[in-house]
């Protein structure tokens, strides 16, 4: 007697390769299906003495003819007389594996096993199915399985073998369609009706697959009916399809994905309200274009919170320290030129944007903390969301994030732009992004000037900066187009962060804020020290820097700035943090700085550092990746946005009464 | 229209999660994960491997679980396009 067949059918990843394994154990021997690539595993299992075949399928979403793995796993179905098929089933999506359950009963097999993996799983996401009622509505066995702790594997070896022995009567339910689209499988039905396919295959799912236009089944009906039969079919499938406005598949599909939605609800349910894991209800929060914006708000609201609860009192203290370092120095040095140099340049300068050290690596550990939690991946989805609504490509996201850090490498990541003016747009409004070192000044002045709300003004100069780059982009786009790809990507998963792969990457993104306080801001602030110093001290009207200042001081009158705020914005070119280190050659002390402004000036000061105009380098990126007439463009298209801003800032703060 | 349908149709308009696609038709996430497999097997999207040549431009790639989905053709028209600069 001919050993019995078993074939084992599924969704890829179900479990399959599980249950193979233990209903076969060593018995096994992996090889080829006849004329393709596709693995074919085979082994023998026993059952009292007696000895089956069992035959592993490739894993397939449903039975269509678009791939290899389908129409294997298809074929043997139809061709291979196999005496059971056990279609392995994930309980954790019985929606999406069901489907391809449906589509094996309109074989018209009536030898099937479910077995329902993975319950093990599904109890623990609150899914409670009840297999009874699952075997009753489906019309075939059903056998809960966790088959990787080898729970319930005796049952569905005792059910293979009685289907194989023909002792279980099945009525698989067949999915039923809208009465237009039953009304056409009857037609096609008919057509066939006295070929000999009908011997061979059941009806109902050649006329299902001829409306589908499965060209295997296509090719079948040719060889039976002729070029002219099937011609006659098709051009009447052509008129149902006409009438339907779209493709038949998709219509027959989107039923049988509602019938199977409607049979679940008969023996499946969710433990907890509504069933859905707390992960995706979050992810739906925080990528909606609304709430999801409200949230990023807020959280970025307590991360600048953090930054200031915890940096600031470390850079109070290290200012201090650069101070009274400063003061212990002097009396050493008998030159006063070289005092000067190393007390005021030096010290004064580099020491001020040193202090600020702490807030940027907090800054770099909130974010960092935000991207391992999976917190930034969310973020991404929803700015690209926006960035494609006001114009920008949405490929902007990735620059306009790495451009709170620098907006250098930020401009350079443009490269993956493969449009030329999304590119050149998406450079265009980098630098509006305020990175580290800007970060150092908004601290700077939202925590001397604002000790009480220095977290919500930092956070409002952000989206200052956030909003003038989507407007900008919006405004550049009516001039460029911006088109990105269609696709859905899934969200990674939450994770714990580690803490000392936080700290590493946290001080691995912000050193460069140390190795350039060491470089460019050192011969700024000699540089800011010379100019202030020569030809005559500063104070008497003559220096270098006073008369710079002076040039620019009625322009920075405009916005109830005066001709220091000038310098440093001037030196603040070379890079953001010589405004910082300026003004502490220019003053000495935080508390004459203090002493010099109005809060609402120090505002003002705080957002036209923040827009004014890209750093050197920033500026220099910009060339190399375009040219030099766009990086000025930008330059200047930035400054005029910066006044402005400065000037209607100012403004409306004066008729608020917020001057004093 | 029904609901594989309507997954459809907001794909083709841009949304990019499932996690939309579920909030805007009031669906559990699963769901619209079943559609969109099924879709898959109808050929209307294909599935893209982080890594293959269609992700050097994509916006999301540095955030990205692992494979994502776009519809058919276009995804392939995405893939010729691709030029990587320098
Ligand atoms: N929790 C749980 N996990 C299971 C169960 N059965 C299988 N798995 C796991 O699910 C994963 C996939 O199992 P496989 O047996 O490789 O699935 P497959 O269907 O052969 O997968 P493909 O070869 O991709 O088609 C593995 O990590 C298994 O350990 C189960 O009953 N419960």
């Amino acid at each position: 007697m001919a050993m019995k067949i078993v074939a084992l059918a599924g969704n890829p990843n179900v479990g399959k390769t599980t249950i193979f394994n233990a209903l076969t154990g060593m018995k096994q021997h992996v090889g080829n299906w006849p004329g393709v690539t596709v693995e074919k595993k085979e082994g023998i299992f026993e059952y009292e003495g007696e000895r089956f075949l069992v035959v592993d399928l490739p894993g397939t979403y449903s039975l269509t003819a678009h791939s290899i793995d389908e129409l294997v796993a298809r074929n043997f179905l139809l061709n291979g007389n196999p005496d059971v098929v056990v279609n392995v089933v994930d309980a954790t999506s019985i929606l999406r594996n069901l489907y391809l359950t449906l589509e094996i009963f309109e074989m018209g097999l009536k030898n099937v096993v479910v077995a329902l993996n993975k319950i093990d799983l599904a109890e623990k996401k609150g899914i409670k199915i009840d297999a009874k009622k699952m075997s009753k509505v489906l019309g075939v066995p059903v056998v809960p399985l966790d088959a990787k702790d080898g729970i319930g594997m005796k049952e569905l070896k005792d059910v293979i073998v009685a289907v194989a022995h023909g002792e279980v009567e099945e009525t698989p339910i067949i999915p039923t369609y809208e009465p237009a689209v039953e009304r056409e499988i009857e037609h096609i039905s008919k057509c066939l009706e006295g070929t000999k396919l009908v011997s061979k295959y059941p009806v109902r799912w050649l006329a299902l697959k001829l409306l589908q236009r499965d060209e295997e089944v296509m090719k079948l009906v040719e060889r039976h009916l002729g070029q002219e039969g099937l011609d006659r079919v098709m051009t009447h499938i052509n008129e149902v399809e006409e009438r339907y406005g779209k493709a038949m598949d998709l219509v027959i599909a989107g039923q049988k994905y509602e019938f199977i939605d409607g049979l679940t609800h008969e023996f499946m349910s969710y433990g907890r309200a509504g069933g859905e894991p707390f992960t995706d209800q979050l992810d739906r929060l925080l990528v909606h274009p609304v709430y999801g914006f409200v949230v990023m708000a807020i959280v970025f609201y307590f991360v600048f919170k953090f930054i200031f609860v915890f940096g600031l009192p470390i850079q109070n203290w290290l200012a201090e320290a650069f101070t009274d370092f400063g003061n212990w120095l002097a009396p050493h040095i008998a030159s006063e030129a070289l005092r000067g140099l190393l007390v005021d340049g030096i010290i004064g300068g580099v020491g001020m944007v040193l202090s600020f050290f702490p807030l940027v690596f907090l800054l770099f550990l909130a974010l960092s903390f935000l991207e391992d939690l999976g917190y930034m991946a969310r973020i991404a989805v929803l700015m690209e969301g926006i960035l494609r609504k006001f114009g920008l490509p949405g490929k902007a996201v990735i620059p306009l994030i790495l451009g709170l850090g620098c907006n250098v490498p930020a401009v350079m990541a443009t490269r993956t732009i493969e449009d030329e003016k999304d590119r050149l747009v998406t450079m265009f409004v980098n630098p509006f992004v305020p990175c580290s070192a800007r970060l150092s000044v908004i601290s700077f002045l939202a925590g001397l000037f604002f000790p009480k709300e220095s977290a919500l003004v930092a956070a409002s100069i952000y989206a200052l900066a956030f909003t003038v780059a989507i407007l900008s982009a919006w405004l550049v786009s009516h001039f460029v187009k911006g088109e990105s790809g269609l696709f859905v990507i899934e969200l990674p998963e939450y994770l714990v962060p580690s803490g000392k792969a936080l700290l590493l990457h946290s001080w691995e993104r912000s050193k460069e804020f140390v190795r350039k306080a060491g470089t460019v801001i050192l011969v700024g602030a000699l540089l800011i020290w010379y100019l202030s110093n020569y030809p005559v001290p500063i104070g008497t009207g003559g220096s270098y820097a006073e008369k710079l200042g002076h040039l620019f001081g009625p322009y920075m009158g405009l916005m109830g700035l005066d001709w220091k705020a000038a310098v440093s914005l001037l030196f603040g070119i070379i890079a953001k943090e010589n405004v910082i280190s300026t003004y502490g050659v220019l003053y000495g002390t935080a508390a004459a700085i203090r002493s010099a402004m109005t809060p609402l000036q120090a505002y003002v000061l705080m957002a036209v550092t923040t827009l004014y105009i890209p750093c050197i380098a920033t500026i220099g990126a910009i060339r190399a990746e375009s040219n030099w007439k766009w990086a000025a463009l930008a330059t200047a298209y930035m400054i005029t946005v910066a006044s402005i801003v400065g000037i209607l800032i100012w403004h409306v703060g004066l008729l608020l009464g917020w001057g004093a | 229209m029904n609901t594989l349908e309507r997954v459809l149709e907001l794909i083709q308009e841009g949304r990019r999660t499932p996690e939309e696609i579920a909030g805007e038709l009031g669906l559990r996430k699963d769901k619209v994960e079943a559609a969109i497999e099924i879709l898959k097997a109808l050929g209307y999207i294909e599935e893209v491997h982080k890594g293959s040549p269609a992700c050097e431009t994509c916006p999301l790639r540095k955030v990205c679980g692992g494979k994502c989905f776009m519809p058919a053709g276009s995804g392939r028209i995405k893939v010729m396009k691709v030029k990587v600069k320098r």
